[in-house]
């Protein structure tokens, strides 16, 4: 019996360690890549062992290094914050939903799963955003619009509170008298930190990466202190592209293109992008700790 | 007086229910006026609604192609593909991350299979190019080359893509997929675990008899909630990874690619607001016939 | 939702700004800071403020000062995404010059080129104001049809002078016409006329023994022997900056002459030859069909890069990073400048077509103003100031402030230069989008692009008036035809320009979904509409 359950643990780390290879090694390429001669790699494409290497590409990014400062600060605020309001509001309402016996329940659940399918597109939302709401230009345009919660995290979320938390649990917390609010916080929550800890990551994730919030909701004027890394880097990437795509016009103003490391930098924009968020990933994963101890609880 | 009750008993939930419903109400509901753009010749001058109508006009252009087969065909074929063999994977994946014992080597595993995860799709397409592509492209020049063997137009040959999008859609998006497996699997108590080794279960009938069935719920879930995407298909997996290549079409056209490729000069917004209405009806249709079944059969698991 | 629209918007811009020099193999150089001799050209009482530099008193030339009230005004201001340092100082600057002038305030809203594909609908759409916006490398139809901006007749007949003066002679509005009111209005471009190029190193040329003829127009089977000699001496190196992003309409147009879209693109059928009136469907003819066989030719030859159809790298990039030895452009002289930059050594020019003039001359760039605009009519008093004959508030906004951030270097040509010790990189202000006005004034950085030349080319193409001159298909009956006919050439053209694909075998397929997304029917739209303008003609 051990025996065949050790065997299971080694093929279990065979297979995931060549899953781990294959994405580690074309991330391997992506940084090399970034360290790459930009004119070595336009001619030989990109290589794990380039013969010409260059910090070109970071020290373009790092000309800007004062305003992406000040962005990490943007975006960490923002990740930190709407993922915790986030959590917060999505986790209430799935708890709401996960009680079978709710009235109504069936009629909410539909409402929530219309929003996955149907939506108004950009023209109303930004019409609703910055005309109700008036979010343009403040630090919650990068919070609110569509990243605060969503129908699959609910969902996710109300799943795991119905099927993974004892029903026996609930009763006997009210039975000894306690409110919805204290059993939540105190009993459902604690026995939840796996899929907090996911839902959690995704909507973290979802902050991370949101560079169309920026793009639609601040203007250079009045809304460029706001900026996240995202909006920086991937305004980068769109104007290195137009650049590239339109030098000849600019070289006839006598702005040369031929000095930007435009292959090379957008290789150094996604590691500078996604470095930190691979950093953070570890204080997510150590609530996905096996067996959150349900027995314990019981016992 | 049994109504007031039963209010009394669950305006907590509903109180806590309601911040998020706000917020999707505000977020979701409240700019759904601008789905009748779709039906609208928009002019902004009269205003959206002050627009006169335009019946189902700006959804003809999906079907003026003679490709509308092969683009519907590709979409659904690619998500039911998708779906099937992004559960068996993940759901593989989250048991076997789920076994390992040091937390080290679980850590590094967790994190590696995340990393394709955070890269863009235009990243992703230059990976690939690097290893695809004819003149300096890894695999010919590195691999072929070396092993004598017949070096390969990847972006000429349409037989390799239905496997090549099918592997990098799986690749990118595992490490997530599976952590939502995952969570649920860690959820369950170890006293299930604990007795059937007791009982002399094997490995593989704890799994077959404990942990599939547990997480039966979340797959269901998953499951209805993906269906209702199947009109929809990711851009970037479809035109940025085989790069436009023409000669793909057959294997790689779908229907976010064709509406992009017939719109792309005109940013309209009647157009492609009729574009993913048509995409939503269909999701929705097929959302309510799965759970309808679903409920039929087996009540517990039906979403709603 | 959100991410496919500002998809489609940069696809948008990638498409018309390679379309400038793409689709029918025209450029219309909407970034050249050059300009044409005012002297030669422009009307007699210009010439007197030609000469002048860009301080002297407006006052002394105009006889009246503003009296009314001011107005202000915002307008965008378009940059590569990095707000020049200076832009205050310069505003401050042109406030100086406008407020006592035509009594406006101007406040410029800066904005990154590519964000302003997705934001100036949104803005609009919402009824945030702005007074005046720059519709660049995107299709003005989209405004004018989904009724984002206003029609400028009328305020340009009461309020702008200049503008109304200019546009009898030049096509300022051409392409942005419905029902017979204009929405937009163009730079007066420093030439006119469409025609295109290929830039290839001296070094290279002088290596084999090619002695390129100034005027010349060098045939597809001329070009295939000067290939074929570079093939032998450069093996490594390909022939042509040809990638997958700039084959966004047919490259047919490099090579031939004549061809006329109408205002619109290939995508409905298009005049080939100069006196041709009948509107063709460019695919099917015979020359198109020999035209790639000569590009598979070339593919096979190694003229063309293998992964041309597919590459992630701009055309840009491999002529920098020495992977393509030639460079297809416009015709236009001021290209050579650009060309030389990008290649970093001299260049030859090579004409590959003979400028002519086709429907649509104005450059892609408009002027317009949006239905929230709160004062339409000052907007256009400071639109008309950039159109006068000083050329101040233009060179002004395009090039800063004298002696700050540019030195004149020959007055006489309206040369200038950085001042000592600044460069591109280090100027507090260096924007160099070429939108703004009668560009006929701007300043030029290199003599290539000096005002005769210019001119030597816009009187070339004159000479050249296709049958279609003046005329602009209304495509929007067609609309979704054109869509789907859209995605074909989508799918087909980058694998049949460039090479990749054999035309025996991929050419009938395409002409097939042509049939079937309804070419024809748009084609005889056009054609009716055609006939119809002529005959009133």
């Amino acid at each position: 019996m051990k025996n065949q359950d050790r065997g299971f643990r080694i093929g279990a780390h065979i297979v995931l360690m060549l899953l781990s290879l294959l994405a580690i090694l074309p991330f391997l390429l992506l940084i090399i890549g970034s360290f790459t001669d930009n004119a070595w790699a336009i001619a030989n494409g990109y290589s794990f062992f380039p013969k010409e290497w260059s910090l070109k590409a970071y020290q373009y990014i790092g000309q800007q290094w004062s305003t992406i400062g000040r962005a990490y600060l943007v975006t960490i605020f923002v990740t930190v914050f709407g993922t915790a309001l986030g959590l917060l509001i999505t986790s209430m309402l799935g708890y709401a939903l996960s009680r079978p016996e709710l009235p109504g329940r069936g009629i909410i659940l539909v409402f929530v799963v219309i929003t996955m399918l149907f939506n108004g597109g950009i023209v109303a939302s930004y019409f609703i955003w910055t005309q109700v709401f008036h979010i343009k230009n403040t630090i919650w345009a990068l919070i609110f619009p569509n990243l605060l919660a969503n129908a699959f995290n609910i969902i996710l979320l109300k799943n795991y509170f119905e099927n993974d938390i004892p029903r026996a649990l609930l009763e006997s917390a009210f039975l000894d008298g306690a409110s919805e609010l204290k059993t939540f916080t105190s009993i459902v929550l604690p026995l939840s930190l796996p899929i907090l800890a996911t839902v959690g990551l995704m909507s973290a994730l979802a902050y991370w990466n949101d560079w169309t919030n920026g793009l639609y909701y601040l203007s250079e004027r009045g809304g460029s202190q706001y900026y996240s890394v995202q909006n920086i880097l991937n305004s980068m990437n769109n104007n290195i592209q137009f650049l590239a795509n339109n030098a000849t016009e600019l070289a006839k103003a006598g702005m040369s293109g031929a000095d930007l490391p435009s292959t090379t930098v957008r290789m150094a924009i996604a590691v500078v992008g996604i470095i930190p968020i691979l950093a953070a990933y570890p204080f997510f994963q150590k609530y996905f700790v096996k067996g959150i101890t349900i027995g314990a609880v019981k016992g | 007086m049994n109504k007031s009750r039963k209010l009394r008993r669950y305006l907590p939930l509903y109180l806590m229910a309601l911040p998020c419903l706000i917020y999707i109400f505000c977020n979701n509901y409240l700019p759904m006026f601008g789905i009748i753009i779709a039906f609208k010749k928009l002019n902004f001058a009269k205003g959206i609604f002050g627009s006169p109508w335009n019946g189902f006009n700006n959804f003809k252009f999906l079907f003026t192609t003679q490709d509308a087969w092969v683009i519907t065909r590709n979409t659904v074929l690619y998500n039911v593909v998708f779906i099937i063999v992004g559960m068996i994977c993940s759901i593989t994946v989250a048991i076997l991350l789920n076994e390992i014992r040091s937390k080290t080597a679980g850590k590094f595993y967790q994190s590696a299979i995340l990393i394709p995860h955070l890269m863009s799709w235009v990243i992703v397409s230059y990976i690939a190019y690097a290893l695809l592509s004819n003149e300096t492209g890894l695999i010919n020049n590195s691999i072929l080359k070396s092993m004598g063997k017949e070096v390969v137009n990847w972006y000429g040959e349409k037989r390799y893509w239905p496997f090549i999008l099918v592997f990098v859609n799986q690749w990118k998006g595992i490490g997530f997929s599976t952590i939502v497996y995952l969570s649920s699997i860690v959820g369950i108590s170890q006293d299930y675990y604990e007795a059937a080794r007791i009982d002399g279960a094997t490995k593989w009938q704890q799994i077959r008899y404990i942990t599939l069935p547990l997480i039966k719920p979340t797959v269901i879930t998953l499951l209805i909630l993906s269906l209702g995407r199947i009109f929809n298909s990711d851009f970037g997996l479809f035109y940025q990874l085989p790069r436009n290549s023409g000669i793909l079409y057959d294997v790689t056209n779908t229907i976010d690619v064709y509406v992009y490729n017939a719109l792309m000069n005109n940013n309209d917004f009647a157009k492609s607001s009729a574009a993913s209405v048509y995409q939503a009806v269909v999701g929705f249709v097929l959302v309510l016939t799965t759970n309808g079944i679903i409920r039929k059969v087996d009540r517990e698991n039906a979403l709603f | 939702m959100k991410r496919r629209l500002t998809a489609l918007a940069l696809s948008a811009a990638m498409a018309l700004s390679l379309a400038a020099c793409g689709s029918s193999g025209n450029s219309t150089s909407a970034g050249a800071p050059a300009q044409e001799t005012a002297v030669q050209e422009a009307p007699a009482e210009e010439s007197a403020g030609a000469q002048e530099s860009e301080d002297a008193d407006p006052a002394a030339r105009e006889d009246e000062k503003w009296t009314g009230e001011i107005s202000h005004i915002s307008m965008t201001y378009l940059t590569f995404g990095q707000t020049p340092a200076d832009m205050d100082k310069v505003v401050a600057k042109i406030n100086e010059l406008t407020i006592p002038k035509i009594g406006v305030e101007i406040e410029f809203v800066p904005l990154g080129i590519y964000d302003s594909l997705a934001q100036y609908p949104l803005w609009i759409s919402s009824g945030e104001n702005v007074d005046l916006i720059n519709i660049a490398f995107q299709d003005i139809s989209t405004y004018i049809n989904q009724g984002l901006i206003i029609p400028l007749n009328d305020i340009v007949a009461s309020s702008a002078p200049n503008i109304s003066k200019m546009m009898q002679e030049y096509p300022l509005v051409d392409g942005s016409y419905k029902d017979g009111e204009f929405y937009g209005i163009s730079p007066r471009a420093q030439t006119y006329g469409s025609g295109s190029s290929i830039m290839i190193p001296r070094r290279v040329l002088d290596s084999v023994g090619v002695v390129p003829e100034e005027d010349h127009i060098y045939s597809m089977e001329e070009l295939g022997e000067i290939f074929a000699k570079e093939k032998e001496a450069f093996p490594d190196q390909y022939m042509m900056d040809l990638v997958t992003s700039s084959i966004t309409g047919s490259r047919y147009g490099f090579y031939n002459s004549g061809l006329d879209a109408l205002g619109t693109t290939n995508s409905s059928g298009l005049l080939m030859g100069k006196n041709s009136t009948e509107v063709k469907n460019l695919y099917a003819t015979e020359e198109y069909a020999a035209y790639l066989n000569t590009i598979r030719d070339w593919y096979q030859k190694g003229y063309i890069h293998p992964d041309a159809a597919t590459t992630s790298q701009t055309g840009t990039e491999w002529l920098t990073g020495g992977v393509a030895l030639g460079n297809f452009v416009g015709g236009e002289p001021n290209q050579l400048y650009g060309a030389e930059n990008l290649f970093g050594e001299p260049c030859y020019q090579l004409q590959t077509v003979e400028p002519f003039m086709p429907a649509k001359a104005s450059s892609g760039a408009f002027w317009s103003i949006p239905i929230t605009s709160k004062d339409p009519e000052g907007a256009m008093r400071f639109l008309d100031l950039m159109y006068d004959d000083t050329g101040e508030l233009l060179n002004l906004i395009l090039w800063g402030i004298e002696g700050e951030h540019y030195v004149m270097v020959d007055p006489a040509e309206d040369l200038i230069g950085f001042p000592e010790g600044i460069d591109s990189t280090t100027s507090g202000y260096y924007v160099s989008f070429g939108f703004y006005g009668n560009r006929a004034k701007e300043y030029i950085w290199d003599m290539s692009s000096s005002h005769a030349r210019c001119q030597a080319y816009t009187d070339w193409a004159m000479q050249n008036k296709t049958k279609g001159y003046g005329f602009c298909y209304d495509p929007s009956n067609y609309a979704d035809q054109i869509a789907a006919i859209n995605a074909v050439e989508a799918q087909y053209l980058p694998v049949l320009e460039s090479g990749s694909a054999d035309p025996a075998k991929i050419l009938p397929e395409f002409l097939q979904k042509l049939d079937a997304a309804g070419i024809n029917e748009v084609i005889a739209d056009k054609q009716a509409q055609f006939d119809e303008w002529l005959a009133q003609q």
